[in-house]
């Protein structure tokens, strides 16, 4: 099975280093779509059935929370994974998106610890099996 | 995170900049794979090219506190930056230039909680090259400012953060 995602991100080097990331993790990619912010990432939405989202949440017309509040609203994605990766740093903004997504990756990161995550995240959500050895 | 750093290091002037210069060198370490200069090296970073300003990225903040954090480096730095975060070679201007707004929006984002009362929240707000013309000393003549030269193995970066001092701790 191959896996439909989306980086929304207003940052085109963050995306390409995501993009180089899921590059470096071992199932099919499907489409991988790249948007600039959270209405774009919504636009996405209606026309691509996404496996996993991975968002930035500082981003200009749309931040990531507000699309991932209103994805949260909408049958269609509301089941989605999503993976936040952000430089946010305060606690109480920190916890509340938390609950709203299924992963968390704090800026600066390592390349291998969002490798990481998007693995432990898509497991989770049985969305691939990673391999024994991995896990 | 960041607060528990402060509360160790509060009160003085000096606290802030060495917040700033520890974010930074963690961002430029695990984002770019690039490394502080050791203590014995540091008398030949003198003779190492300085940041001249002519490129600059700038992150603004509102919120708790408000304010601007701006970035400088040379443009080998720039190159280098923008070359280890993406794996490549010869990185475009375009390349170069948003891998310098991340570095600036990653260091704020860490940064600007400390710079709050009470761990109140600010507002990052996308970051952006800063026009030539901008003089941002003028720009935040009534903001506190704290100024950080980063030495590392690839060249020196500037970083300046300005911020309303009332609102710090």
């Amino acid at each position: 099975m191959s896996l439909n995602i989306l980086i929304v991100d207003d940052c085109p080097i963050m995306r390409m280093v995501i993009r180089r990331t899921l590059n470096m993790c071992e199932f099919e990619l499907g489409e991988v779509i790249e948007a600039g912010d959270g209405k774009e990432g919504l636009d996405w939405m209606k026309t691509i059935d996404f496996d996993f989202v991975v968002a930035d949440l500082n981003m200009p017309v749309m931040t990531g929370a507000e699309m991932i509040a209103t994805m949260r609203t909408d049958p269609k994605t509301d089941a989605i994974p999503v993976l936040a990766v952000s430089a946010e740093s305060n606690d109480s903004r920190v916890n509340v998106i938390s609950s709203l997504v299924n992963g968390f990756v704090h800026k600066p990161f390592r390349v291998e610890v969002l490798r990481d995550k998007i693995f432990k995240v898509l497991s989770k959500e049985a969305i691939i099996v990673k391999p024994k050895a991995e896990q | 995170m960041v607060m528990n750093k402060l509360e160790q290091k509060k009160g003085t002037k000096a606290s802030y900049a060495d917040l700033v210069k520890e974010i930074a060198f963690k961002t430029f370490e695990t984002t770019c794979y690039m490394f502080p200069l050791g203590e014995w090296e540091l008398d030949d970073s003198e003779d190492m090219e300085k940041p001249d300003g002519s490129i600059r990225a700038i992150v603004e903040f509102d919120g708790a506190t408000d304010g601007g954090l701006v970035i400088s480096t040379t443009p080998h730095l720039l190159e280098s930056i923008a070359a280890n975060m993406l794996g490549i070679e010869a990185p475009s201007r375009e390349v170069k230039e948003g891998a310098l707004g991340e570095i600036a929006n990653i260091i704020c984002g860490n940064t600007v909680p400390g710079f709050a009362h009470n761990n109140e929240i600010c507002y990052i707000r996308p970051p952006r090259i800063a026009r030539e013309s901008e003089n941002f000393d003028e720009i935040y003549i009534d903001k506190a400012s704290e100024h950080v030269e980063v030495i590392l193995d690839e060249g020196i970066a500037h970083i300046t953060i300005y911020y309303k001092a009332e609102a710090t701790r």
